[in-house]
């Protein structure tokens, strides 16, 4: 069984948990996720997914080469089950399922990579980082590798200096202005593509991860400017491997020359998707009931 | 050799299913049984039913379809599916490879569907039941409809009766005055199994923003906290029907199932609880094979119905 090495609190409401599990942890893609089970008892009932923070050694910070013996998470507590969950202790044993899902699509070229990160979405988009770093070598400048990070306030605003550590630039923003610039992380995205020319931009990839509005916009910024985006979406979940069809997210899909929507699990066909074939009007959808 | 050591037989035959234990998984929580493939030991399941499967793909209900409530879970699918002839050319091929009897969960949104949906499955060698959806509370028009009403029932079962000649499981939904009633009436029309119950229909609500937590508004409860109804339904029918009961509802280790055995269920199914445990079915087996060995009891069949109810009263 996998066991916990720490379970730290690093802000108000946020916990980092170290798990050593090299069976999951040495097949586990940035993006992919895990189900935990929260307690041995039936309350909570559900297991409950986390996104792959990092992928890492028991002691070290940072993976290396070798593959690595431990995955970590990083959570918001925001209900009962993550209020137990933040309660194990180190050495306690803790029963997991994964890596599941399809994790982002890597392409071997990346030159440019943003990624724009949400609150507690920036969980899944660190392992990311940690691999778009290790694809392209750890010399390259820090212009490759940006990080656009917002939140309501500076508590909100994680990890930080682990991406400046791995050599990412990192731009801060906040609504309330307590930390960077005040305003949406998704203006930052604006300014940015504002000051590079199209042609520097070319072959710029985008990752996201955050709240369902943050992502819309952002993947409205995706479309205007061309770019390949990527986003990670968050859905409750009852299995985590497809069957109960229970987190679907809807896509529209080309079909015989017609928009349809069509519901895809965000288990099993995400939780990764291309931002482009989200279907993001989920309001309009629900009026229709 | 030992009697200690002597394997327990724990086959079941249920209305011509014959399975080699009575441990199926539920409809619904279990896909098409390739999402579980590298989590489960498919191989050892008594049988494995699908999902609910139309004549024609359904989309499914908007998002959010799933909510946990204390002790249980609300849903709210919509029997999205990839249709009959997408789950015959896809699935079933894949499905196969296992060995496992195939029971194929069936609906449709009109008399005609059923027996439509039942006709194209008959015949498939790979599939050796069906069980009967006339009690999904989740889908505005068929479903359970026709569970509800004792007539659409004989209806809706006597259709598929025509149409199929595989053993014929009817699912029952809890959100009735009186189920026995309603067994009687699927008894009468030819079912060969009943299984009970399906979930409960119930709600729960965000009061930050005064919406439904679920897009459907309302939903399907499942897990621990509906098994004392589930148990006392399955008690009821089996003090009123001929017919083999398969019993589900909350069914999360060996107790539980001895439980609905004890009450009159001849098998179990086996839900919620793989989400949580996917290795569930496989403890309740053993368990299963445990209790006989250390109880002294030769088969299943022994136990179903074994209830022992007070018969002095004290006046």
């Amino acid at each position: 069984m996998a066991r916990v090495i720490f379970n730290r609190k690093i802000s108000s409401d946020y916990y980092r948990m170290r798990i050593l599990c090299p069976e999951i942890a040495s097949r586990a893609k940035p993006g992919q996720f895990i189900m935990v089970r929260i307690t041995e008892l039936l309350d909570p009932l559900l297991r409950r997914p986390f996104g792959i923070h990092r992928l890492c050694h028991e002691r070290d910070k940072h993976t290396d080469n070798n593959s690595p013996s431990c995955i970590e998470i990083l959570y918001k507590i925001v209900g009962k089950g993550t209020i137990v969950l933040s309660e194990k202790k180190k050495g306690e044993g803790i029963d997991l399922m994964g890596p599941l899902g399809n994790g982002f699509y890597l392409e071997q070229n990346i030159e440019t990579a943003v990624i724009v990160a949400g609150g507690i979405g920036v969980a899944p988009l660190f392992s990311l980082a940690q691999v778009l770093k290790g694809v392209k070598g750890k010399n390259t400048s820090r212009d490759k590798l940006t990080i656009f990070i917002g939140g309501e306030n500076r508590k909100d605003i994680l990890c930080l200096n682990d991406f400046k550590k791995i050599g990412a630039r990192v731009v801060v923003s906040t609504i309330d202005g307590s930390l960077g610039t005040k305003g949406l992380v998704t203006d930052l995205l604006v300014n940015f593509l504002r000051k590079h020319s199209p042609l520097e931009t070319k072959n710029l990839k985008l990752f996201g991860c955050g709240p369902l509005p943050m992502l819309r916009t952002l993947s409205e910024i995706a479309f205007y400017k061309n770019i390949p985006c990527q986003v990670s979406l968050e859905s409750r979940m009852a299995c985590g491997v497809g069957a109960c069809q229970g987190c679907a997210v809807p896509t529209e899909i080309n079909k015989e020359g017609d928009r349809v929507v069509l519901y895809q699990r965000a288990c099993k066909e995400g939780p990764v998707f291309d931002s482009t074939i989200i279907f993001w009007d989920y309001k309009s959808i629900l009026l229709k009931v | 050799m030992k009697q200690l050591h002597k394997k327990i037989d724990l086959s079941v035959d249920i209305g011509g299913l014959k399975m080699r234990n009575p441990v199926m998984a539920a409809s619904g929580t279990f896909g098409y049984g390739e999402e579980y493939e590298e989590h489960v030991p498919i191989d050892h399941l008594g049988a494995l039913i699908t999902k609910g499967i139309s004549l024609k793909p359904h989309s499914g209900n908007p998002p959010p379809r799933l909510v946990e409530t204390t002790g249980g879970m609300l849903n709210a699918i919509g029997l999205q599916n990839i249709g009959v002839k997408a789950l015959i050319k896809e699935k079933i091929p894949n499905l196969m490879k296992f060995g496992t009897p195939i029971i194929v969960n069936v609906f449709g949104s009109t008399l005609r569907e059923y027996g439509e949906v039942a006709r194209i499955l008959d015949g498939i060698d790979a599939i050796k039941g069906l069980e009967v959806n006339i009690s999904c509370p989740n889908i505005k028009r068929g479903g359970i409809s026709f569970g509800t009403d004792p007539r659409q029932v004989f209806k809706v079962v006597s259709k598929i009766r025509k149409a199929s000649a595989l053993p014929i499981m009817v699912k029952l939904s809890p959100n009735v005055t009186d189920i026995t009633t309603i067994a009687r009436s699927a008894e009468e029309a030819g079912a060969d199994v009943l299984s009970l119950i399906n979930t409960l229909t119930g709600m729960a609500v965000d009061v930050d923003n005064r919406i439904p937590k679920l897009g459907n508004i309302t939903g399907g409860l499942s897990g621990p906290a509906i098994k004392p109804i589930a148990l006392r339904m399955v008690w009821e029918v089996y003090n009123k029907v001929n017919i083999p009961i398969v019993g589900i509802g909350g069914i999360f280790n060996t107790y539980d199932a001895l439980e609905f055995i004890i009450v009159g269920a001849s098998a179990i199914q086996i839900g919620t609880a793989h989400f949580i445990n996917p290795s569930v079915a496989m403890e309740v087996i053993n368990g299963l094979e445990n209790y006989l060995r250390d109880n002294h009891i030769g088969t299943i069949q022994d136990l179903v119905g074994s209830l022992e109810t007070p018969t002095f009263s004290i006046l």
